[in-house]
This record gives structure tokens, C-alpha cells and sequence, in this order.
């Protein structure tokens, strides 16, 4: 495997949400609209960055029947200095995303791309399947967060498409998650067919 | 695969510790060292806060507050603010349990007559896009614009309870919990910070002395409407359960149902 097809795996062959549908948690709870789900896509990618390069530099020395809760405590403490340090340094970007950030720790694509890749190959690598795994989730938020947030409440990134009044409330409601997840994998499924 | 430690008792003990230990000590020196910038970072926006809820001031609010306890426990913190020495109004940061879910923070900023001059909605974990819009809809110049009036001894109310103020739409529990917090706010200038003085007719304040579990009861109720009945019952089997005031809870009940 070239280091593009590692990238660009996590893009689109196996993104995270579309195909994998893995960190569905934060999938449905918080792209209410764009904005947030490029944010909470975001946040995720810095901390599947930093995870994976940890877990592929230490994982050598974890024995294996401990792994799993080895990886948890460092993806935890990755994930809560990562907060400290945004609430200090960045905490208007903080203010916004601030309750998202601890969902990130049970991410399920964060452990499995740990479990799955990063224990097993090089640093360099696994930074590159973080980043390119972190986009794809960036990627699937954002798209679904544009649609629920049309549809919803009328509005795309904070800019007003048509009367709120006329949105369809149920698009912003955890259901709306639902059905616009799925019609999104329907789309994708079929365009995928067609390519 | 590359070649991994073995998995015996003594590497696996060894090893998780030493991940514990890493874990906790780059988490403890990294909270230390921001500790000093996260505080200064509060404070502003405290500050920040209350420029935005008061007309100009030139004292420092913050080292003049006061501070009153409510009896389950939340602080109520009353900003004064003055201008050249004279007093230009009060910021109160206030709560709400009645929320749709969680609790309401808020900063309101009253002028010496009594009137609401702005608010911020500091924290609230209401549904996103329904009870979030607080932070919009009861400003200036929005639908339920709060900004001016007096909520006086009686208190605001949304229209659906014979008040002024419109509820945000479909999400009348968060309208009633934010004019809850404000009202709260109103009678702590006064001093007091549960102010039973101020619950009759108005169900939320029948609960602020007591616990959570009687809040839902109690808020349940008022979002199902027609269930009145079952509401209140629910609230007195909570209040004989577990909670700090009986009396309290019993003695406003009537209130909670009539409400309905």
C-alpha cells in the first residue's frame, strides 16, 4: 500500500461514517447543523493524529491481553489535555465545542483505528491513516450536518436559506438523524454503484 | 505483526501501571500549568458578561459582588455596577432546574427600577434548535423580548400561563424555565434567594428548595399539561421520599396543579 491509498482510504473507501458506520454517537448527536459537525469532525482528527502516532510508538511495549484498556487511557488522557489546552489557549472555540470534546474518548473510531492499524504499523503511517480516517469523519459530519440544518431549520452554516418557520423540525430532532443518515448512505451506495 | 511483550502477570501489571502513572502525571502537570490562564480566561468572560447585560459602569463588579445560597446548594451572584458612584443596575447570575434537561445558567442584568436590561445564556443543555434559540429569542427586538420589562413581585410569565412574554415555539418547558431563572434573579435583588414569597401561581418556584427528582415531577407535569393531576401526585411521592423541605413541597402543590 502506497501512502496515498492509506490516506485516501479512510476518505472514501472506508469512511468512517458512510461505510464503516463506526462513532455513530456523535454522528446523530451533534450535527444539528454544519457548523458543529465540522467542529466535532475537526477535534476528532487532531485527536486520531495524536493517538495513533502514541499507540503506534508504545505498542511494542503494551502486552497484548492489556491493549484494549492501555489504549483507552492514553486515547483518554490524549483527549483531556486536548480540552485543558483549548479551554486555556483557544476558549471561544472552546465555548462551542466544549461538550463535544469528551465524547471523543468513546469514539469507537478512534479505538478501532488504534486496534486496527496504528498498533500494527509505523508511526509515519499511522499518521497518515489518522489524518485521512479524520477527514472522512469531517467529511460524513459536515455532509450531515448541511442536511439536517436545510432541511431542519432552513439555515446553512448560520446563513439563512428560507424561513425558519418552514423548516422540518423533526430534521433537527435526534430521529431526523436517522433518516437522514440513511438517505445519505442510500445516495452514496447508489452513486458509488454508478462510478 | 511486529513482536510484543509477553502477556504475563508481571509485564501486565508493570505496564498498565506505568500507563496509569503517565496518564495521570501529563494530565495533572499539563491542568497546573493552564490553571492560571483557564481561571483568568473565566473571569474575563464573566466580566465580559456583564458588560453585555449592563449599561457602561466604571467599578469592577466582580470585587463588589455578593454571593446568596439557595438551600439546594447553587450560588445566586449579585454584579452591582455604578457609574462615577452612582448605581447604573445589578447583574445577577441565576439558574433554573425546570430545564428541558440539566440547568440553565444565566446573567441578567437589571437597571435600578427594576427592569431586565439584557441577559446572556451562559450554560444550558436544552434541545438544540428549540430551547437553544434562548439565547436569541427573548432579546431585544426578537419575539419574546424580555428586554425592558419589570417582572416586579408577580414575576414574568409565557402567555400560555396568562403572562406577556411569548414562549419559544414547541419549546414551552425551556421558555418557562428561562423566565424561571430570571424571575429567580428579580427576587434575589431583594435578598432572598429561594423567595418562596414569590410562588404562588407560578409552579416552577414551588420546587427550588427541593431535589431534582422532584423537579422533573414537577416540570413533567407542566410540559403534559392535561396531566395535572398525576403530576402532583408524583410530586408528593417524591417529597415524602426523599426530600429536604416536605412541608415546602406539600404547602405549594395546590399551586402546581392549579397551574394547570
Amino acid at each position: 500500500m502506497n501512502n496515498w491509498k492509506i490516506f485516501s482510504n479512510g476518505l472514501f473507501k472506508e469512511n468512517p461514517i458512510f461505510v464503516l458506520l463506526l462513532g455513530m454517537c456523535p454522528t446523530l448527536g451533534v450535527t444539528t447543523s454544519a457548523i458543529n459537525g465540522l467542529g466535532m469532525g475537526l477535534a476528532t482528527t487532531l485527536v486520531l493524529l495524536l493517538s495513533n502516532v502514541t499507540i503506534s510508538l508504545t505498542s511494542n511495549l503494551i502486552p497484548d491481553k492489556i491493549r484494549i484498556p492501555g489504549y483507552i487511557v492514553i486515547i483518554a488522557t490524549v483527549v483531556t489535555i486536548l480540552e485543558i489546552c483549548m479551554a486555556a489557549y483557544l476558549p471561544s472555540l472552546h465555548a462551542s465545542l466544549g461538550i463535544f470534546i469528551p465524547l471523543i474518548v468513546v469514539n469507537c473510531i478512534v479505538l478501532g483505528r488504534a486496534e486496527a492499524f496504528a498498533s500494527r504499523n509505523t508511526p509515519l503511517l499511522s499518521l497518515l491513516d489518522g489524518l485521512g480516517m479524520g477527514l472522512g469523519f469531517t467529511l460524513g459530519l459536515t455532509l450531515l450536518g448541511c442536511t439536517r440544518e436545510i432541511l431542519g431549520s432552513g439555515k446553512l452554516f448560520d446563513v439563512s436559506l428560507y424561513d425558519e418557520s418552514h423548516g422540518i423540525l423533526i430534521f433537527v430532532l435526534p430521529p431526523g438523524a436517522f433518516i437522514a443518515l440513511g438517505y445519505l448512505i442510500a445516495i452514496i451506495n447508489k452513486i458509488k454503484k454508478t462510478l | 505483526m511486529r513482536k510484543r511483550l509477553d502477556s504475563n502477570f508481571k509485564n501486565m501489571v508493570l505496564v498498565a501501571c506505568a500507563i496509569a502513572l503517565f496518564s495521570a502525571l501529563s494530565v495533572a502537570s499539563i491542568s497546573t500549568l493552564t490553571a492560571g490562564k483557564i481561571n483568568e480566561v473565566r473571569l474575563q468572560n464573566q466580566l465580559s458578561a456583564i458588560r453585555d447585560v449592563l449599561p457602561p459602569f466604571d467599578n469592577n463588579p466582580m470585587e463588589e459582588s455578593d454571593t446568596l445560597l439557595t438551600t439546594g446548594g447553587e450560588m445566586l451572584v449579585l454584579f452591582p455596577a455604578s457609574r462615577e458612584g452612582e448605581r447604573v443596575g445589578t447583574a445577577v447570575k441565576t439558574f433554573s432546574n425546570n430545564g428541558y434537561s440539566g440547568q440553565i445558567w444565566l446573567i441578567v442584568g437589571f437597571t435600578p427600577d427594576g427592569a431586565i436590561h439584557n441577559y446572556t445564556v451562559l450554560e444550558h443543555k436544552e434541545t438544540p434548535g428549540l430551547g437553544s434559540k434562548m439565547n436569541v429569542w427573548f432579546a431585544s427586538g426578537s419575539k419574546g423580548d424580555v428586554t425592558g420589562k419589570i417582572p416586579g413581585s408577580k414575576g414574568l410569565r409565557v402567555s400560555k400561563d396568562g403572562g406577556e412574554i411569548d414562549a419559544i415555539t414547541a419549546a414551552t418547558v425551556s421558555s418557562r424555565a428561562f423566565l424561571d431563572a430570571i424571575n429567580r434573579a428579580n427576587r434575589a435583588l431583594d435578598g432572598n434567594a429561594d423567595a418562596t414569597s414569590g410562588a404562588t401561581g407560578i409552579g416552577e418556584d414551588a420546587t427550588s428548595g427541593a431535589s431534582g427528582v422532584e423537579e422533573d415531577a414537577t416540570s413533567g407535569a407542566s410540559g403534559v399539561g392535561e396531566d395535572a393531576t398525576s403530576g402532583a401526585t408524583g410530586v408528593e411521592e417524591d417529597a415524602t421520599t426523599g426530600a429536604s423541605g416536605v412541608e415546602d413541597t406539600t404547602g405549594v402543590n395546590p399551586s402546581s396543579s392549579g397551574k394547570q
